[in-house]
């Protein structure tokens, strides 16, 4: 295990019930680092990073932040950590406004420098500070939703599928956003299905399926590895 | 800000002075107590529902808590009224604590549970078992701490300090804490809201409400069966007054208890039959057409509702 990954998650099962979701996941991101997660619809992307930033506990190995032990801590205090994430269905405070929804963040966190205004200003929400967040469209709430992470001056961004459904021109502005942040010295795991985005903003990927990693490398050579492509296009 | 709180101290002083003016003009002080008990409970209802989602069905149990631990503690204790209600309200703190766990559920199983958790007070309170401790069914008599012009200004005092604690809730972080648990509490824990922790502080806040509440609604009534004070149409009074005026507002569940409060003692004792018709139509027109309550129809207009 390399003394510089900020975040190591080692041998992660998840059950549900009788289902198994993740049958024993390990990955690391270095530090400063941005890994991208792909595979299929219910390969354990998601839970992954439910299980990374708290919302669950997994039934079994370990997760480390920093070099500390984290497995099993709850939501807020991974925020309080420094972890961080958006959500695939954006999750707004939507009967606040935009700005009540940073500063909310804002209050709650253990190691902000951040301002209200920088945060809307840096994701181009700033004429849409007193909206009501549930009257934003898809793609605002998205960035709402990274607004309100980065709000809480987060050491690691678990991106999941922020680009999907974004007009292309939207995209490549997301890109640019989250590249600028990786130059602030976020570290960052991104789920994405949109390869073209993913190739944008990270350096290596981890290929899933079914609840393990079957490939770590180049997002070039994923395409080449013969069981990533037979996940993809079947054998 | 400064004009905030010149608005905040206005609404407090008004709430206060209107409830001790009243009496020189309307001789009818126990119903204007009553209607002051119906303000502060539908306000320890907004606090939950209206901030936290949380529907308490049950809230009646805090109330008739409040009420006998503040009448034992005169009864067996001699305490001082005053000290008393403290007492009264503390206990409710403690009921609420127990019952935190309740706050795992949410939406419908909520409201059942913590229904059920209220008679299942009551049903202990009632036991005939229990008549050396809380006098069983036979109910509290408090006729020698009888004093209804006192316990009337201690409720005055009591308003007041929950329309302070509400007003302080809607201004502070921790109002807008509790409203973004209400809207999603897995993004707002992401956001570092101690989700558990914070609305149980709610909840606790909520019953101390009912708790003093009913601790003056005792020591005023004086005399009083269990069914009394833990009678689930207190629960629906305080939560349909909190809904018709705006749930997460403060005027709101104000004005929704001055009106129907109003309306229930002018029709609902001559003529009960019609009340409760206009009571049904108008739960049912609410849930139907004005499910935010009165309040919406001016924020529609895109007016603030304190």
């Amino acid at each position: 295990m390399s003394s510089d990954a900020l975040l190591s998650v080692v041998g992660v099962e998840k059950s549900f019930g009788g289902f198994q979701a993740l049958r024993g996941v390990n990955l690391e991101v270095p530090r400063g680092g941005a890994l991208g997660l792909v595979g299929p619809n219910g390969s354990g992307k998601t839970t992954l990073i439910n299980i990374i930033s708290g919302i669950y506990a997994p039934t079994a190995g370990k997760v480390r932040f920093g070099g500390q032990d984290v497995t099993g801590r709850l939501p807020h205090q991974m925020s309080h950590l420094g972890v961080n994430r958006t959500f695939q269905v954006p999750k707004p405070f939507g009967s606040l406004t935009v700005r009540q929804n940073v500063e909310v963040a804002l209050g709650h966190s253990r190691r902000s420098g951040r301002k209200t205004d920088d945060v809307l200003a840096f994701l181009d929400l700033g004429g849409l500070a007193d909206r009501e967040a549930a009257s934003l469209n898809t793609a605002q709430q998205k960035l709402l939703d990274l607004g309100r992470a980065l709000a809480t001056d987060p050491k690691l961004l678990l991106v999941d599928e922020l680009g999907a459904g974004l007009s292309p021109a939207d995209l490549d502005l997301v890109a640019e956003k989250l590249n600028a942040l990786r130059r602030d010295g976020i570290t960052m795991l991104v789920v994405e299905h949109l390869m073209g985005f993913l190739g944008k903003v990270t350096d290596d990927v981890v290929v899933m399926n079914a609840g393990a990693e079957i490939f770590f490398g180049k997002l070039e050579a994923a395409a080449q590895d013969p069981k990533v492509v037979e996940v993809f296009l079947g054998g | 800000m400064l004009r905030r709180r010149w608005v905040d101290a206005l609404v407090v002083v008004v709430v206060v002075l209107a409830f001790v003016l009243a009496p020189q003009a309307y001789s009818n002080e126990t119903l204007l107590f009553q209607m002051m008990v119906y303000i502060a409970l539908s306000q320890g209802v907004n606090i939950l529902y209206g901030f936290t989602g949380y529907l308490p069905f049950g809230y009646v149990g805090f109330f008739g808590i409040g009420a006998y631990g503040a009448s034992l503690l005169m009864l067996h204790l001699n305490w001082p009224p005053i000290l008393a209600l403290l007492g009264g309200g503390a206990i409710a703190v403690l009921l609420g604590l127990l019952l935190s766990p309740l706050l795992r559920l949410s939406g419908a199983y909520f409201a059942i549970a913590s229904l059920a958790a209220s008679q299942a007070v009551y049903l202990i309170v009632s036991n005939p078992a229990l008549q050396n401790v809380t006098y069983g069914p036979y109910g509290i008599q408090l006729v020698s701490q009888f004093n209804p012009t006192l316990s009337y200004y201690v409720m005055v005092v009591i308003l007041a300090l929950t329309v302070a604690v509400v007003l302080y809730i809607r201004r502070s972080r921790f109002g807008t804490a509790l409203q973004a648990m209400r809207d999603d509490p897995v993004s707002a824990a992401m956001a570092g809201v101690p989700v558990v922790r914070q609305r149980t502080f709610a909840w606790m806040i909520s019953a101390a409400i009912a708790g003093l509440v009913g601790g003056a609604f005792a020591w005023q009534t004086s005399v009083f069966y269990p069914d009394a004070v833990f009678s689930l149409s207190i629960s629906i009074f305080a939560i349909v007054f909190t809904l018709f005026g705006g749930a997460g507002t403060l005027l709101g569940p104000l004005f929704g208890s001055v009106v129907l409060y109003g309306m229930y003692n002018t029709i609902g004792i001559s003529d009960p039959q019609y009340f409760q018709l206009i009571y049904g139509l108008l739960i049912i027109l609410l849930v139907l057409f004005l499910p935010d309550g009165a309040a919406s129809l001016l924020k529609r207009r895109g007016s603030h509702v304190l």
